[in-house]
């Protein structure tokens, strides 16, 4: 009873701050009066609901959430196996440090820049967003595994336990924190830098290359439309992760 | 099959801490290990489960012996149920009926489904101990392995280990020196400086 009050007081105190910010936002639009420089929140919801009304509006963002939803989940796999095989053996450890240093401190932009050389524009989004989660995918799972707690390991091997159930029932609980947070941390840059690459890449029927007609037109409000609905999607997706990653906890932890 | 160690010797940054140490363990036999804190007790344990390199001696008849411990600490998966940290350490097939009758002789039925990191340290103690023996272990190495347990638990536990583990080469760590008697140690050894 007691956590479900401060639950709905704290919910009650975000839904305030969003509102404080959305009128602001309103005030400022009227203030400046002029829908090219800012459209109001009002002005981005009614231009959301006409976009929302065409078949087009769909495709886009469904083909934007497939690439960047793709490029994520590789990026976790990738970095998981890597991170595993980094942690049983120094020497792919010692051969990927470089490798995840670039890839971490390299501009988005250089990135996609290169890649549209050889790569098609329509998966130039994939490769992005994977780049953007695979680092730390990798060195957040290969923390997670080298926390371990070595007294359980030490356990393990005198009893004999098969690497398998090792992995499962002493690594993955320690692993899962920093699972968790990379998953967390890594789908919200996944779609910034998958949109800065349709952008740039343009490919057919994607939000970001809606979003760039929307810029080369002056028209504002379907900037900020296109804005929210990434943000939203975004919101989503890491939402739905996150449900899923503790519907597997629970599930190890109950077998 | 008997364990023999010859000679064995351990030191850690510099400071030795088990000297020119030899000793035979006869097969199914028990054998306490007394002595103060920092003598070598554990790191004597930690050399036949083959955790720790010896600096010098030898360790014989121990290689293709089934192993089971009690650790000085519980080493149990927290966020584990306690079936689960038992299966943990079980060949594939031992139905969950099995592991229950074990927790049931030592009082622990109840507590079957509940994490680890929810019990007492006796009930940890308890739990770590049914790990160790229902693997069937060849040589079970006991480190305080009723530490934290009233008198009835501890009564209770040593009739459980008899019972459960009757050929298996035991040594056992404690500071209690009636545990010998009620184990029927075949051999007391006592390290000191």
């Amino acid at each position: 009873m007691m956590r479900s009050t401060t639950r709905g007081k704290t919910l009650l105190v975000r839904a305030g701050a969003v509102a404080f910010w959305l009128l602001l936002w309103q005030l400022m639009s009227m203030l400046i009066g002029q829908d090219i420089l800012l459209v109001s929140p009002l002005r981005t919801l009614a231009v959301l609901g006409q976009l929302a009304g065409s078949g087009e509006f769909w495709q886009s963002v469904l083909h934007s959430f497939v690439k960047i939803a793709f490029g994520f989940l590789l990026a976790i796999a990738g970095g998981s196996l890597f991170a595993l095989l980094s942690y049983k053996n120094r020497v792919v450890r010692e051969l990927l440090y470089p490798l995840v240093t670039v890839i971490k401190a390299t501009p988005v932009a250089s990135f996609v820049i290169l890649a549209l050389i050889w790569i098609k524009s329509q998966n130039l989004s994939v490769f992005t967003s994977f780049l953007m989660a695979f680092p730390i995918a990798y060195t957040n799972l290969l923390s997670g595994l080298q926390e371990t707690d070595p007294k359980l390991l030490e356990m393990a091997q005198v009893f004999g336990v098969s690497f398998g159930k090792r992995l499962l029932y002493i690594h993955l609980p320690a692993v899962s924190p920093y699972f968790v947070s990379a998953c967390s941390l890594s789908v919200g840059l996944c779609w910034k830098a998958g949109i800065a690459a349709e952008v740039i890449g343009l490919p057919a029927r994607s939000v970001g290359s809606a979003l760039y007609q929307a810029k080369i037109y002056l028209q504002t409000g379907e900037m900020f439309a296109w804005t929210l609905v990434i943000i939203l999607v975004s919101l989503l997706f890491e939402r739905a992760v996150l449900y899923v990653i503790r519907l597997l906890q629970n599930r190890i932890e109950r077998m | 099959m008997a364990i023999t160690v010859t000679g064995l010797s351990k030191s850690f940054g510099g400071r030795p801490v088990l000297r020119d140490f030899s000793a035979r363990f006869e097969e199914g036999s028990v054998s306490c290990i007394f002595g103060p804190s920092g003598q070598g007790k554990t790191t004597l344990l930690h050399l036949l489960m083959e955790l720790l390199a010896p600096d010098g001696g030898a360790i014989e008849g121990i290689g293709d012996q089934r192993i089971g411990a009690v650790f000085q600490e519980d080493r149990l998966c927290e966020t584990l149920s306690v079936l689960r940290n038992i299966r943990l350490v079980c060949r594939k097939g031992v139905p969950d009926e099995e592991i229950l009758t074990h927790l049931q002789e030592v009082g622990l039925r109840d507590s079957a489904y509940k994490s680890a990191g929810e019990l007492s340290g006796g009930m940890k103690r308890r739990v770590a101990l049914v790990r160790a023996v229902i693997v069937r272990p060849d040589v079970l190495l006991l480190d305080e392995p009723f530490k934290g347990m009233d008198a009835a638990t501890k009564a209770d536990a040593i009739g459980y280990l008899r019972r459960r583990a009757p050929k298996a080469t035991v040594l056992l760590v404690t500071h209690d020196r009636e545990d010998a008697g009620q184990l029927g140690a075949a051999q007391i050894i006592e390290l000191d400086a």
